[in-house]
C-alpha cells in the first residue's frame, strides 16, 4: 500500500516537472531581487526592538509592583476576600483557555 | 567512537547570529535574501506583495533568531515564516476590499518579463490562476521538495488536506494546459 502511494507521489512529481519544472527554473533564474540594505534593516530593527523591550520591562515592573502591593493590602484587610479573588482569577484563566482552544479548533476545521 | 566534524563557516555564522551577533545575522539574511525573494514571488505572483512579505519575513527573523534551534535548515525556517505571513495576508485581503486583483498582479509580472524580453509561458499563467492555498503546497512539494507534514505544519492544515489540495491543483493545471493546447 505504502509502495503504491510512493509510486503515485513520484508520478505526480514527474508530471509537475514535465508541465512546469523547466518554466519555473527559467523564471527563477531570471528573477532579479531588488536591492535591500539588509545590514541597515537589522541594525534599525534591533534598535527599535531594544527600545520596545526596555519600555515593556518597565511597564511590567510597574504593573507587577502595583499588583503585589494591592494583593498584600487585600490579604491584610480580609483573607476571605483575598481567597475569593484568587479563585475567581483562576476560574477566569481556565475559562479563557477553554474558549480560546475551541475557537482555534473551529478555525482549523474551517481551513481544512 | 564519537567524532564531531568541525563546524563549517556557514554554521559558525549561524551560531553567532543565534547568539545575538548583528553582523552575523545581517550576513546570514543577505545570503538568503535572493532565495527568499524568489520563493515569495513565485508563491504570491505579485511583485509589490512579494517585496513587502520578504521585508516582513526578515523583520520576523530578526525578532526570533534567538529561538532558532537548528532542527531545520535556516532557509526552511525562513520559508516557513514567509509562508505563514503570506497565508495570513491573503486571508486578511479576502476579508477586505483593498485588493489588487490576482490578475492585475500577474499582468504586472508578465509585463516585467516582456520588458526583459523573457518568455512568459502559458504554464506559468496556469500556475498563477490556481488559488493561493493550492499554489503554496504545489510549489512547496513539487518544486522545493518539502514533506507533506512540513507543509501541513506551515499551513496549519491536516496532512490529508495538503494531499487533496495537491491532487486538485495538479488536476486543474493539467486541465488548463490541455485547454490551452487545444485552443
Amino acid at each position: 500500500m505504502k509502495k503504491r502511494k510512493d509510486d503515485s507521489d513520484r508520478r505526480d512529481e514527474a508530471e509537475f516537472r514535465e508541465m512546469l519544472g523547466g518554466h519555473l527554473a527559467s523564471w527563477d533564474e531570471a528573477i532579479d531581487p531588488p536591492d535591500l540594505d539588509v545590514a541597515g534593516l537589522v541594525r534599525e530593527h534591533r534598535t527599535q526592538l531594544r527600545g520596545k523591550q526596555r519600555i515593556e520591562r518597565l511597564a511590567f515592573s510597574v504593573v507587577s509592583l502595583l499588583l503585589v502591593a494591592g494583593l498584600l493590602l487585600l490579604w491584610q484587610s480580609s483573607a476571605v476576600l483575598f481567597i475569593v479573588l484568587q479563585a475567581l482569577v483562576f476560574a477566569a484563566a481556565g475559562g479563557f483557555m477553554i474558549v480560546t482552544g475551541l475557537l482555534v479548533n473551529r478555525e482549523r476545521r474551517g481551513r481544512s | 567512537m564519537f567524532s564531531a566534524e568541525p563546524p563549517t563557516e556557514d554554521e559558525r555564522v549561524l551560531a553567532r547570529a543565534v547568539r545575538g551577533d548583528d553582523d552575523a545575522l545581517a550576513d546570514l539574511l543577505r545570503s538568503h535574501y535572493g532565495m527568499l525573494y524568489k520563493y515569495v514571488l513565485k508563491v504570491a505572483m505579485n511583485k509589490t506583495l512579494a517585496e513587502d512579505l520578504v521585508q516582513e519575513t526578515m523583520l520576523r527573523a530578526i525578532e526570533r533568531i534567538g529561538t532558532f534551534r537548528r532542527r531545520s535548515k535556516f532557509s526552511s525556517w525562513l520559508i516557513a515564516i514567509a509562508t505563514r505571513l503570506y497565508l495570513d495576508e491573503m486571508r486578511k485581503r479576502q476579508r477586505s476590499d483593498r485588493w489588487q486583483t490576482e490578475e492585475q498582479a500577474l499582468q504586472g509580472i508578465r509585463f516585467q518579463a516582456a520588458l526583459r524580453q523573457q518568455e512568459w509561458p502559458e504554464a506559468l499563467d496556469a500556475l498563477g490562476e490556481l488559488s493561493y492555498d493550492v499554489r503554496v503546497p504545489i510549489l512547496l512539494k513539487y518544486y522545493y521538495g518539502y514533506a507533506y507534514d512540513e507543509i501541513a505544519g506551515w499551513m496549519d492544515i491536516p496532512v490529508g488536506t495538503v494531499k487533496s489540495r495537491l491532487h486538485n491543483g495538479l488536476k486543474q493545471l493539467r486541465k488548463e494546459l490541455k485547454d490551452d493546447e487545444e485552443a
